[in-house]
């Protein structure tokens, strides 16, 4: 279909045809507006916004959760040094070598 | 909400890698390793923090502590073995056997005072402090050696 004919009534009418709104003077205002809005919805922006709570968030959840690990860790050591120890004296104990030999 | 949840799991994975890291690093890797080979020496060496001077005097302790601990051993076998013996036997006397079982807790008596001996021994080579906690962890255990497991370590010094 062809609408660029002159001759068409549609496209004289819209060749016709004018918009003329009316100027809105809060338009720029509510544009940044809408852009500041936009701005703050980023993660970034969220966490820029409570910075100081999420550090120390962050910061008592690093130091618990590496006291934790440091303690798991010496757990374990203390567990698998109990058991060397216990092999160690077996090892050296003629009352525990002696029960052992047939 | 979407940023406070995907926050939250950002500490949590934070804390969890903290966590993860001081677990890993939270023991001399030298003892962590020694003790998951079960060596013995190694364990001696590294989480007493023996000197090549120490460790030397201690596995030489050892080496003359190993031909003591064989003599006791059978020693204790032969007097274990006669109070079988004898209690086998239908005609042993209460007496006897009162006998046999004192000889038999009087060398394990004397494998202890031995064994003990040994270890301050051994603890005399290290430095105060590790001499201190070394005797910490063996001696309640020489006391107690009901509970002690078989040996299943490499203590390349001890022949039996």
């Amino acid at each position: 279909m062809n609408t660029s004919d002159p001759n068409d009534p549609l496209s004289r009418t819209l060749a016709a045809w004018r918009v003329a709104p009316p100027p809105d003077p809060n338009f720029r205002a509510a544009a940044w507006r809408r852009i500041a809005r936009a701005n703050r919805d980023t993660w970034a922006a969220y966490l820029r916004a409570h910075v100081a709570g999420w550090s120390a968030a962050a910061a008592l959840a690093v130091v618990a959760a590496s006291w934790a690990g440091h303690a798991a860790a010496q757990a374990k050591l203390d567990a698998d040094r109990e058991r060397m120890v216990v092999s160690y004296l077996g090892a050296i104990d003629p009352r525990v070598m002696a029960k052992l030999r047939p | 909400m979407k940023h406070l949840h995907a926050t939250i799991a950002a500490v949590a994975v934070l804390a969890g890698t903290a966590g993860f890291l001081s677990f890993r690093m939270g023991a001399d890797p030298a003892v962590k390793a020694a003790l998951a080979k079960q060596d013995a020496m190694a364990w001696l060496r590294t989480d007493f923090q023996l000197t090549d001077a120490q460790f030397a005097a201690i596995r030489k302790l050892h080496d003359s502590y190993s031909i003591e601990c064989e003599e006791h051993c059978r020693a204790i076998q032969v007097a274990v073995r006669a109070r079988n013996a004898l209690k086998a036997a239908p005609e042993a006397g209460s007496d006897a056997l009162a006998a046999v079982d004192r000889r038999v807790a009087a060398l394990r008596l004397a494998c202890e005072s031995a064994i003990a001996a040994h270890v301050r021994r051994c603890a005399a080579e290290m430095s105060p402090e590790a001499g201190q906690r070394y005797l910490g962890l063996v001696l309640p255990k020489i006391r107690d050696f009901d509970h002690l497991a078989a040996p299943d370590l490499q203590l390349n010094l001890h022949k039996h």
